[in-house]
Order: C-alpha cells, then structure tokens, then sequence
C-alpha cells in the first residue's frame, strides 16, 4: 500500500461498485449508478478505440521488424485502412460497408463453422478410440439422440419418440446442467464482484 | 706471625695457610718470582736450560711471539703478582696517604712489624734524623737498590733531606728499582688497616738503611708521608726477595735471576751472571757513557743473553745493536727520558718540593700525558698529584717496549716522551738537570718500535676518540695469559685491548684460535621403559581407505646436520643456512585429493552421466507422411456432408414433411404468439448479437419473425452488442424487405442506434436510459433524421418502456444470458415481452430463463427448426422450410459418420490394445 496509485485506484473501484449496487437497493441513487454506468460505456468504447490502435501498431511493428508473419499482419493493416476508407466515406450501413460484409466477412465466417461441422464429426468418430468408456459411450448415444430428434429424418418424417427423447434431454438434462452452470456464473459473479468491492481481488492493477 | 690476616676479607688466618679459610683469598705469594721485567722472564722463557720447569703454555709462549705488553703483565701475574696487580691497582682508587702514621696496609707488599722500623728510621731520616743502621739485611744488592732510590730522592728533593746520600749512578738493580718504584706509591695502604702491624711482611728481609734513608728523605719533602707510601717499594722487595721465594717452584726459582736480571743481586741464592748485570747497568746509562758508541747497550744485548736466549728475544734487543746510539742534543735531557724518572716526576708532579725530580726534560706546554686521558676520573684523580702508578704503569709498558724494539735515535725519542715529563722544571737549574740527566738511565726509542699502544697513549688528548675505553689497567690485570677470549669474551678482548694496544698480537689471536671448543656433550633422549613398550602407531583400513593420496607436500627436515664448509663459521654443524629458508619460501605445490572410489560407484557415476548427456541431446522428429489417414478423413466427412446437401438439393421434392403445429415447441409457439399480439406499427427493438459465421442459422430463423414485424408495420429500432450487429441487421432486414410479398407493402421505419459497448455494463446503462444512450440512428445520413427516438411509437423518456417488443437474435449463450439478467428486469419491470431466437447450441442455456416464473423470456426459437416451426405456425413458406431436407439429410449423414466412425475406430482400437498386451506378454 506504499505505491499512491493503488490506493486511488481502488478507492474507485471500491467506490464505483458500491454506487452501482446500492443503485439497485436504493431508487434514490439511480442517477448516480446510471452515470457510471454512462461511463463506464464510454470508457469501454474509448477502450475499443485504443485496442484497435493498439492492434494496428503492433502489426505495424512486425511489419517494420520483418518478423515471422509480417506478411499476414500487412494484410491486416491493409485490410483495416480499406475498411476504415470506405466505411468513413459512406456510412457503417453504406454500399461499400456492405460489400465488404458480404462477400469478405460473412464467407469467411459461414467457411469457419462449416470446417467445425467437420471436424466436431471427426472428432465423435475418434472419441471412443481414445476413450472406451461409460460416459464417452453416454455421450455419443446422447448426441445421435439430440441429432436424430432434432429434426425430423430424411425420409422418414418426424419420429415422435426420438422427439420426445430429444425434449426430455434437454429440458430435463441438459437444462439443468444448464441451470447449474448459470447460478454457478452468478454464483462467481457474486464472489467476484464482492472481491472487487473489498478490495481483496484488483483486476485494474496492482 | 702467629696468624696471617687476609688481604681480602680482612679476617685472621692460620700462619700455615696459604688460602684465606673465609673468601679463598691466596695469603701467600705462590713463589717467590724476583722478576723485575718481564723481559727477563722471556729471556728465561727462551733458555734452554729453563725449558723444562716452565710449563708448556708458557714455553709456548715465548719463542712464537714477542711478548706484547699486557701479556708480560699477565706472566708476572701468573707467577705470582696477581695479588700484586690487583692491590696496585686498588690503591689508584684509594685516598694515596693514610692519615694517620702507624697504619700499614696488610698487603702482601705491605710492611710488617719488622718493617715498622724500617719505616722509623725512614721517617727518622725524613725528618732529619741520622738513618738508621739495620742489621741483618737480606742481600748487598738489595740494600744497594734502596741506595739507589735514596739517592734519586736526594737528587729530587735537592738535599732537603740531609743525610741521605745520593746515588751519583745506578748501580745492579736498579731496574728492580724502578720496578720497585712503582709499587711503591700504591696507596692502597688507605683501604687496608695499617694500625694492625701484627700482619708480617711475607718477606723477612729488613729494611736497609738506604732504604730508610730515601724513604725519609721523600718524607722531609712531604712531611706528612705516610708508612703506606714509602712501603711499597721495600714491601715488592720482600715480597720477591723474602722467605716466601723459598715457596716457589724450581723452575720459578731458576726464572726469577734471569729474568729480572736487576734483582739477581737481591737474590744472593742465585746471583745474576756479571755480564747481564754489567749490560743492564749499561742499558741505564747515558749514552755518552756507554762503552761503545755504535752498538746500544741494550740489556738483552749481551753475548751471555744472547746465547742463552732464543732469537725471538734477540730480536727484542737486538736492534739497537746495529743502530747507532742515540746523539745526545741539548735537549737531549727531554730527549733521553727514562721511564723511571716518569714515573717518579708523575708521583711527585703535585707537589712543589718535587723539584729535585724535576729534571727538565718535560717541555712547559705539554699537555698532559695520553695514558691519563684514558685513565677513567676516579683513577685519573688519583694519580694526579698523588699517584704515579697510571704514568709510571705506561712508562713501564714503554720500557717492555722499548726492549723490545729498541731505540731509535734520541730525536725520534722524543715523541715517546710524554710531554708532562719533557716539560722542563721551573727554577731547576741547569746543572741539575745534567745530573738529574745523569742519574737516570735514559732510552731513546725508535718511532717505528714503539707499539700502536704506546703511541695511543703518545697521542694528544684531542686525536684520542673521546669513546675509548678505560685503557690498559683493566685489560693489564684481568685477562689471563693464554685464551683471554674464552674466559672474558671475545668482545671484551676485542673492545679493551684493541682500543688501547690497537689490536692484539698476532701470536694470541693464533692461541685463541688454536684452542679447541670444549665439546657439547649433549644428553641423550631418555626413553622410558613405558614408551619402549609402545608399538607405533598403525592406520585402521578404512581409514587408510579414505586418506588422500598424495595430499601433502614434501616436508624438509629442518633439523639439518649439514656442517658448515666455508666463512667464519666453517666446521660447525647445524648451521641454519640463508638459502634454507629461501627454498622454503616458494609457493607451495598444489596436490589434488583424490578419494578412491569404488567400481560400484563408479558406474553409477558413469550411468547418471550417461543420462544427463542424453537429455541433452534432441530426439529427432518423425516425419509425418505426406497424406495422413485422419486428412484423409476429414476429406471423406466433408465429402459426405457436401454430398448429402448436394442430394437434398439435387432430389428437388421435400423429403421431410413440415412438422406439424402440434409439434412445435412451446417456446417457439409463444415467440410467435407474442408477435402476433404485438400492435402494429408498434415499436419493437430486435437486438442483432450473433456473428457473421451464423448468419446461415440465424437468419433462417430470425427471418420469419422479422417479417412478421415488418408486416405489422413496426417501428424497428436495431442495437447491437456486436461491431457487426448494424451490419447484420441491415442485411437481416434487407433480407427480409427484399421478399417479393414485401416489395408492395410501405417502407418501415427501421433506425440502427449501432453499438453498445461496455458488455453488461452498457447493457445495463442501455436498459436504464436507452435514449440517451442510444439517441441516433447510425445509418442515417440527414441531421434531421438522425434522431431515432423522434417516432411516435417512442418516448425517449420512456425508455425501453416504450418498445413494445424486444427481439433477441444472438448465437450467444452469454450475450443472452446477458440480455436476459440486465435488460430483462427492466422489460419484466416495463411489461415489455423478451423474445429470443437463438442457435440451436444455446437454446439449452435459453430455456431456463423460459421455463422461469415469471418469465424471462416470452418465446425462444432456436435454430434452423425454429424457424421452421415459425414458418410452420405462420403457414408460409419461407428460407427455412427450404433448408430443411437438406438439414435433416446432412444431419443423418453425419448421424451415420459418427455412428461408423466409432465403431471402426472403437474396434481398431481394441485391436490394437489386444495386440499390444500380446506383445507386452510376449516380451
């Protein structure tokens, strides 16, 4: 606690978490918690900004060293330049912000999860030679479930006990274990943010 | 002579003893030695006839080496003066005259009771008394010798004392006379009790009446003379010429006549040869008045002497043979001093009526002799004045001297002189001085034959370092004949008789470095019988196992006995050399220790080497082969995915009937029921969240519900948590307005507030005041209409309140969760329905906040289906009814790959498993 600049920064953090909870507890400090919270947008976009100057002179340097890959980070700066270059020209919806959504971003994305449709097959094929057991077992019995009682079978129609396993796995299954995973994410939101509030846990620096 | 009192303690002593019974004291002279010069006794020493009773070291003595001064001393001393020397020289130190008369000194010299008249009739004479005639004297020579000393005292004190004749020459003896002389002013009467007579002269011989004549005539000059002043010379004749010679040894007897060839005639037992007598006399005597001019009268010059005497004493008288005699000069008086009339002039120096001594030989301005430089203040005190002895001992070293090396011509002669004595006497007369001249036998000394020691004392007080010794007396009377380094020390040898004689003779450095260094006998190491018995010391095995070889470093012993082979210190053994410490200096080696290992663990040793180098050394990598079986694989899962889409395109006719409205989920049922109650041109908010990746899934099921929106004529207002959410929407949108069913209906009111950043934060920010957090519509290009809060339908106010409807599209699970936690309290505050149409992937995660009461979400439709089923309840066609076969038959394809896949893979790898146990069991 010798260095200042820590006792500031979590006399702020303190402060700010306090103020946006007890926002929730007392409608009188609404407007306070609904200004940091303001804030705290802006800081985020502000900090979006400075990640993509961020992005661009650390290409930029691997560009300037030559180093390994110096090729791929030219092609972002490029990219990122033609981008900025057209959409400030028009407008984020613009003819050209478009275009380059169309056909450069959304092929490459729809390429991407149609490689993971593969390799997720591949992967269920090998998973029982690497593993020879109950649950691996369970888990491929449950997944040719969940796909067969998806949709209804080529051919055949909808097979309502497949339909009606599929419902029960997951609403019954997979939902709570869905369930599960949320209150423990609240669970750990909670401990998280009481840490931050404390002080014991100081993700903004030490 | 009852009893004999010691010299020494002073205690009464039996007369037959010899030694003091008390302090050891010798009584007694050993013999009686009448040797009135020391070269007579090396005269004797070199007789033939006499080498037989003299002992060895002292025959050894005399033929090497001339007899240096101090060593004469020491032979009179070992014949018998040592007591003499000593009491000598005591009574330097003494007050010279005892106070009152009677007291005698109990001296060996000193007078006994029968002396006491001889000291009468001295005083007698003295005061003018008629002397005394004496019967019974020992011998005619002696009382001549006292007639001699009468006579100088007569001629000194110029006839004062009447009745005393003077002796117009010496006559026999008067060598001994001077000798005599110079005891005589010994004034150690003072420190012995002369009150107690009863101590008998060891010589019985009486007092002449020459003898009392002289002494009285010294006492008219004095007055106050005592006994112990005048004893002395008639006490040294007892001494030699008494009772106590008959004590002597035979070879001493047979010394004394020649030896001391002036005391021959004392002795009538052994009288001297005429002819030595006849030369001595010579000797005394003017040169004028020796027979021939040419050849010096020395006394050893005579042809007796000369055959009886060995060459080496020739050469001690010798050389004035062949010199001419001295010419006498007008001063020759200062010239020709005699060593005697020094001494007396020097006793009587003090005093006034000492002119009848004063000769004139001394010049005025001659400082005072060098030997009384050298005397040290107590015994220079002494002498001035009052006692001769320091000049008179030097004028006897000088006539040694002068014996030896015999004389030069009378001018050389004349630096010898002291200068006190060549100072003539004032207000003596010219003619006295020729007869004082006369009266004296004088020498005239060569320069080069006088010793450096002589010269020393020649010498004037300022060229004599101020630093030197006490000069010979100590030296005179302490060292002993032979081997003086060995008993005083080479130091004291060195320092006392090298400052005073210049350096020792060469004769006695050869005796001291002939004598043999008494052995060390050291003792031999005592062995107990107990240590005998111990066995030496053995190291255990183990413990010799473990001793380093070769650890330590070569040990020189030091306990050399190597002898020493050159330098001064040649012949000694166990001499620590320079060079000896010089080798020890260097660095010493360095051994390294070696520990003897064992073989076992040794090659432990060697094995973990052996590992540690093969970490280090990197394993080569396999190289993979150029079309691995899983790429291949993969080429065959993506062929059949492409091939049963291709086949469900290429059947053309739905294969898979449309599920039916009963079929569809209760979540998807109330999503589209929540839009159909939706009011039209209602405002509605539809949240683009999910990537460009899923626009095939998401657009296929948002699609349906969007253009239900859109045929409600809502007002839509787009926000999005992703960059690309305006993006989307607008193609999402686009999509749907392009529909040819939508081509005649109104534009609707569509404004994207764009980006919200700030996750959950801007989430909650944006469900609190989404007006003014979101005021603008990002693709608007008119200031006027940028405002996207400007519609009707909305209330900026209001905030989400206003919005009828908010549609979730994201293939998120957090996105939603995130929608869902911080927007939905605010839509569930605001009675605003939260729809969602997710992918299939997240719906699980959806469906909890579905199935929640109240609900936080009014309807969920998930995937390609859930438009399906959309499109199902709306009963219309639409993107996703048309994507279905190939759907479901891409889906069953990859049902069947998976399915095989497994089983081959589960197979094979049992296969392998069996086979390699079978192996394992085999090896």
């Amino acid at each position: 606690m010798s260095n200042p600049m820590r006792i500031i920064n979590s006399v702020v953090a303190i402060s700010a978490g306090i103020l946006v909870l007890t926002g929730y507890f007392i409608p009188g400090l609404h407007f306070l918690s609904d200004s940091l919270l303001h804030w705290a947008v802006v800081l985020a976009g502000f900090a979006l900004l400075l990640g993509v100057f961020n992005l661009l002179s650390t290409h930029a340097n691997r560009v300037v060293k030559r180093t390994k890959g110096a090729l791929y980070s030219l092609v972002l700066i490029i990219s990122f330049v033609a981008a900025l270059v057209v959409v400030a020209a028009g407008a984020p919806t613009g003819a050209g912000a478009m275009w380059i959504f169309e056909n450069v971003h959304l092929p490459v994305e729809a390429s991407l999860m149609a490689i993971l449709v593969v390799t997720l097959a591949y992967s269920s094929m090998r998973l029982l030679r690497r593993r020879t057991g109950l649950l691996p077992v369970i888990f491929i019995v449950t997944a040719f479930l969940v796909l067969l009682g998806t949709a209804p079978l080529y051919g055949f129609g909808d097979i309502p006990a497949l339909s009606s396993l599929k419902g029960w796995i997951s609403q019954v299954p997979a939902m709570a274990g869905a369930r599960g995973i949320l209150i423990g994410v609240a669970l750990g939101a909670i401990a998280t943010g009481l840490r931050v509030l404390i002080g014991a846990d100081r993700p903004y620096g030490s | 002579m009852a009893e004999l009192r010691c010299p020494n303690c002073g205690k009464v002593n039996p007369a037959d003893q010899e030694l003091c019974q008390f302090c050891y004291t010798r009584l007694k002279p050993t013999g009686e030695l009448p040797l009135s010069s020391s070269d007579d006794l090396m005269s004797l020493l070199g007789d033939q006839d006499a080498g037989e009773d003299v002992p060895e070291w002292l025959r050894d003595l005399g033929p090497e080496e001339k007899v240096s001064p101090f060593t004469e001393d020491f032979v009179l001393g070992e014949a018998g003066e040592e007591a003499f020397s000593l009491d000598f020289l005591q009574a330097e130190g003494e007050p010279p005259l005892a106070e009152e008369e009677g007291q005698i000194a109990p001296t060996p010299f000193s007078v006994g009771p029968d002396e006491a008249d001889w000291l009468e009739a001295g005083s007698g004479a003295l005061a003018g008394e008629p002397p005394l005639q004496e019967e019974a004297p020992e011998s005619q020579a002696y009382e001549e010798t006292l007639d001699w000393l009468s006579s100088l005292g007569e001629e000194g004190l110029e006839a004062e004392s009447a009745g005393v004749p003077p002796a117009a020459e010496p006559e026999q003896g008067a060598g001994e006379d001077w000798l005599s002389q110079a005891q005589e002013p010994t004034p150690v009467v003072d420190s012995f009790d002369w009150t107690q007579p009863e101590e008998p002269a060891a010589a019985p011989g009486d007092q002449t009446i020459e003898e009392a004549d002289w002494f009285s005539s010294l006492e008219a000059e004095f007055g106050t003379v005592g006994p112990a002043e005048s004893a002395p010379g008639a006490d040294f004749q007892e001494q030699w010429t008494g009772s106590a010679q008959e004590e002597q040894p035979d070879w001493l007897s047979r010394l004394g006549p020649e030896a001391f060839s002036g005391t021959e005639a004392e002795t009538p037992e052994q009288p001297a040869p005429l002819e030595d007598e006849k030369e001595l006399e010579m000797t005394f005597q003017p040169p004028e008045e020796q027979p021939g001019a040419e050849e010096w009268p020395s006394f050893a010059a005579g042809e007796a002497a000369e055959d009886g005497l060995p060459d080496w004493f020739d050469q001690l008288g010798s050389p004035t043979a062949g010199e001419a005699p001295p010419q006498a000069e007008p001063e020759g008086a200062a010239a020709s001093v005699s060593p005697f009339t020094e001494g007396f002039e020097d006793f009587f120096e003090g005093d006034e009526g000492a002119d009848w001594f004063a000769s004139g030989e001394a010049p005025e301005e001659q400082p005072l002799p060098a030997l009384e430089e050298d005397l040290p203040d107590w015994l220079r005190d002494a002498g001035e004045g009052e006692s001769p002895f320091g000049a008179f001992q030097a004028q006897d070293r000088a006539v040694a001297a002068q014996q030896q090396e015999p004389a030069e011509p009378a001018a050389s002669a004349e630096e010898f002189v002291p200068s006190w004595l060549q100072e003539p006497e004032e207000g003596l007369p010219a003619g006295e001085e020729l007869e004082s001249e006369t009266s004296f036998a004088t020498f005239e000394v060569q320069e080069e034959a006088v010793p450096d020691w002589l010269n020393r004392l020649d010498r004037s007080p300022d060229e004599i370092p101020a630093a030197e010794p006490v000069p010979a007396f100590v030296v005179d009377e302490e060292l002993p004949p032979f081997g003086g380094e060995e008993l005083m020390g080479a130091e004291a040898v060195s320092e006392g008789a090298e400052a005073q004689f210049g350096e020792a003779p060469d004769w006695l450095d050869q005796i001291s470095a002939s004598q043999e260094l008494a052995p060390v006998e050291t003792a031999p190491l005592e062995v107990t019988p107990e240590e005998e018995d111990l066995a030496p010391a053995e190291l255990p095995g183990w413990l010799e196992a473990m001793r380093p070889s070769e650890s330590a470093a070569p040990f020189r012993d030091a306990t050399d006995d190597r002898v020493e082979s050159q330098g001064v210190l040649a012949g000694m053994p166990g001499i620590l050399a320079a060079e000896y410490d010089l080798e020890r200096v260097r660095k010493p080696p360095t051994y390294s220790i070696k520990l003897q290992v064992p073989q076992e663990q040794q090659e432990r040793l060697d094995l973990l080497k052996g590992l540690l180098a093969e970490e280090e050394q990197v394993a080569p990598l396999t190289k993979p082969p150029a079309l691995p079986t899983t790429y291949i694989l993969r080429l065959l899962i993506l062929g059949a995915f492409v091939l049963g889409a291709v086949f469900a395109f290429w059947a053309g006719a739905r294969q898979t009937p449309i599920p039916q409205a009963s079929a569809v989920p209760q979540p998807a049922v109330d999503l589209s029921a929540a839009v159909d109650r939706l009011p039209n041109f209602s405002a509605v908010l539809v949240v683009f969240d999910y990537e460009p990746g899923s626009i095939p899934e998401m657009e296929t099921a948002a699609l349906g519900v969007v253009d239900q929106l859109l045929t409600k004529g809502s007002v839509i207002r787009t926000v999005s948590t992703n960059t690309m959410g305006l993006a989307l929407a607008k193609r999402l949108l686009d999509r749907t307005m392009a529909m040819p069913e939508r081509l005649s209906q109104p534009q609707p009111d569509i404004a994207h507030l764009g980006f919200i950043a700030g996750g959950p934060s801007g989430l909650k920010s944006f469900a609190r005041d989404p007006a003014g957090l979101m005021r603008y519509d990002m693709q608007s290009t008119d200031s006027g209409e940028m405002d996207a809060w400007q519609a009707p339908a909305l209330n900026p106010e209001a905030g989400l309140a206003s919005f009828a409807l908010v549609l979730v599209i994201t293939d998120n699970g957090e996105s939603a969760r995130t929608w869902i936690e911080q927007v939905g309290p605010a839509l569930i505050e605001s009675q605003v329905p939260l729809l969602m149409v997710v992918s299939a992937q997240v719906e699980p995660l959806v469906l909890p906040y579905y199935y929640t009461a109240p609900r936080q979400v009014a309807g969920v439709a998930a995937g390609v289906m859930g438009g399906v089923y959309l499109e199902s309840l709306s009963e219309r066609t639409g993107p996703a009814v048309m994507l279905m076969d190939a759907y479901s038959l891409t889906l069953a394809v990859a049902v069947v790959l998976i399915l095989i896949g497994s089983l081959v893979y589960l197979v094979s790898g049992q296969l392998k498993l069996t086979k390699n146990l079978r192996n394992e069991g085999q090896a």
